[in-house]
């Protein structure tokens, strides 16, 4: 039986810290993907599954950490970082699962696991009515995707990050107990198995199921595409080009491509310090924005002059910096042209 | 593979940045306040130019009245979906006075943006800002809390343009019997 990868976003949460253990038990489980920006606080030790050592530990660490005591042959890679913010390349797997606190980045995994054609499983938990939801979103062309059954209300609720302080809608933790995370987390490794013994044959449809352990009932529903989903679903054909960012330029790239772009992401030319308001003039992918040099604030875009696109007329000045100094890392896939997709890989 | 394009190849994006460009002119044309320009990296890039009256502050720290105002619009093409108002929008004009504004960076802040929300909702929102139509009150999470204190203690000068952004159209042909 071939050897299954998986992603797990969102891997040292409320969910995800108890799902992690059921996934490396697994026998068809070959390698595991961490990706968590947090780090473990005081608070977490009473919904999620660590322990007092692991304060103060990046979530992925201390979780691969637990994988490979369950499992030494294990192969685990953990990324510090959110989801949108990793090169898609290192993403690719055979099935994505999420277990995430908020709808933006949710809306982010949704477009990663299209792109990259892979299988999804994402979760959620509502502490304050007993609820866990498993969403199954398989890769059939016609099938439904998260922003399917979205309406003008759910992206209204999307969190965005405001300079100003204006309304920010930070994601706020679910309160939900260390038992109803574990639950989520049952139920996406049950998925999980089912997907990988073939249980599940494709097409499958898309299924949602939710289980009310307050009342002691399970809601099981399937969604269609909808034709007006603001999402395009395309999914993308990768062939490696190989490079090292380092010592590739940015002409290179554009004469060996035509042009270059790094979906989820844009290129940014003027720079600003929100906090001691320095201006500086360059080329960066806003990966997040780099540190200001100054005061250590991350920068910000100044607005209106980002480019979506690089290519000879827009980056012509640009040509003799590397794709790593204007922000690319290995594993980044390159757009190009029409419908070109390209993977960063190390010579 | 269906990926939502209209039966002509436009995707939505295209769709709604069409209707954009439509609406925005069509403001326009029916204001005797706003100009729309369109540069060369049309379609989403748009400048709209305000003739109303607002406030600077020059060189010499006197803050007084103008009335031109330049801000530019970007729709980033996954704008439908998220959105980041600060990418977006751009104030050209030098040394704009307000509580809303930053005082040295190019930056506004119009509150809380929806993905989708249209750019003549965007326009009016920054017309009520550069005219002290509305304005934030609050130091804290102000742009510029010097111009905030300022325009906390100058209340009774606002708004500084009443004009509403639209020409009240009143038909006045006589028509000859």
């Amino acid at each position: 039986m071939k050897k299954k990868t998986l992603v797990v976003a969102g891997a040292g949460g409320n969910t995800g810290s108890h799902l992690l253990p059921h996934l490396a038990r697994m026998s068809q489980v070959e390698r595991i993907t961490l990706v968590d920006p947090d780090v473990y606080d005081e608070g977490n030790v009473a919904v999620q599954n660590i322990d007092r050592m692991d304060i103060g530990k990046p979530k992925v660490v201390a979780q691969s950490d637990k994988l490979r005591k369950i499992d030494p042959n294990l192969d685990v890679t953990a990324l510090q970082e959110r989801i949108e913010d990793v090169p898609r390349g290192l993403l690719r797997c055979d099935l994505l699962v999420s277990c995430l606190d908020s709808r933006v980045a949710r809306q982010h995994a949704n477009e990663i696991a299209w792109r990259l054609n892979t299988p999804w499983i994402d979760c959620g938990i509502l502490g304050s009515q007993n609820l866990a939801r498993v969403n199954l979103y398989p890769t059939a062309p016609d099938a439904p995707c998260l922003e399917c059954a979205w309406g003008p209300d759910d992206y209204s609720l999307i969190e965005q990050e405001y300079l100003c302080g204006a309304g920010s809608k930070a994601a706020f933790p679910s309160m939900a107990s260390s038992a109803l995370g574990a639950l989520a987390a049952s139920m996406m490794a049950l998925e999980t198995a089912k997907l990988f013994s073939g249980e599940l044959t494709e097409p499958i449809a898309a299924q949602q199921v939710v289980f009310d352990a307050r009342n002691h009932i399970v809601r099981t529903s399937t969604s269609r595409r909808n034709p007006w989903c603001r999402f395009d679903h395309r999914t993308w054909a990768v062939r490696p080009w190989r490079c090292k960012p380092e010592s590739t330029t940015v002409g290179a790239a554009l004469k060996a491509l035509g042009s270059v772009r790094i979906e989820g992401h844009r290129f940014v030319l003027d720079l600003i310090c929100p906090a001691c308001h320095r201006q500086e003039r360059s080329l960066r992918l806003n990966r997040p924005l780099a540190r200001c040099s100054a005061c250590g604030r991350r920068m910000a875009s100044a607005g209106f002059g980002s480019l979506e696109n690089l290519n000879q007329k827009t980056a012509g000045e640009y040509a003799d910096l590397t794709l790593a100094q204007i922000g690319l890392r290995d594993g980044d896939i390159v757009s190009s042209g029409k419908c070109e997709h390209r993977l960063l890989e190390a010579a | 593979m269906s990926t939502n394009q209209f039966s002509n190849g436009d995707t939505i994006y295209q769709r709604f940045m069409e209707r954009q460009r439509t609406e925005g002119l069509a403001l326009a044309e029916s204001s005797d306040i706003l100009r729309l320009h369109i540069p060369p990296m049309a379609p989403p890039h748009f400048v709209a130019e305000y003739l109303c009256k607002g406030l600077i502050r020059d060189a010499a720290g006197e803050i007084k009245e103008v009335n031109r105002f330049q801000v530019g619009v970007w729709f980033p093409n996954d704008y439908l979906r998220r959105a980041d108002p600060f990418e977006m929008l751009r104030v050209f004009t030098p040394g704009v006075w307000h509580p809303n504004v930053s005082a040295d960076l190019p930056m506004i802040c119009i509150g809380r943006l929806t993905p989708n929300t249209s750019l003549v909702d965007i326009l009016y929102q920054i017309y009520d800002i550069l005219t002290y139509q509305k304005y934030n009150p609050r130091e804290d999470d102000s742009l510029n809390r010097e111009a905030c204190s300022w325009a906390r203690a100058n209340q009774d000068r606002f708004p500084v343009d009443r004009r509403p952004l639209k020409r009240r159209s009143l038909n006045l042909e006589v028509q000859s019997l």
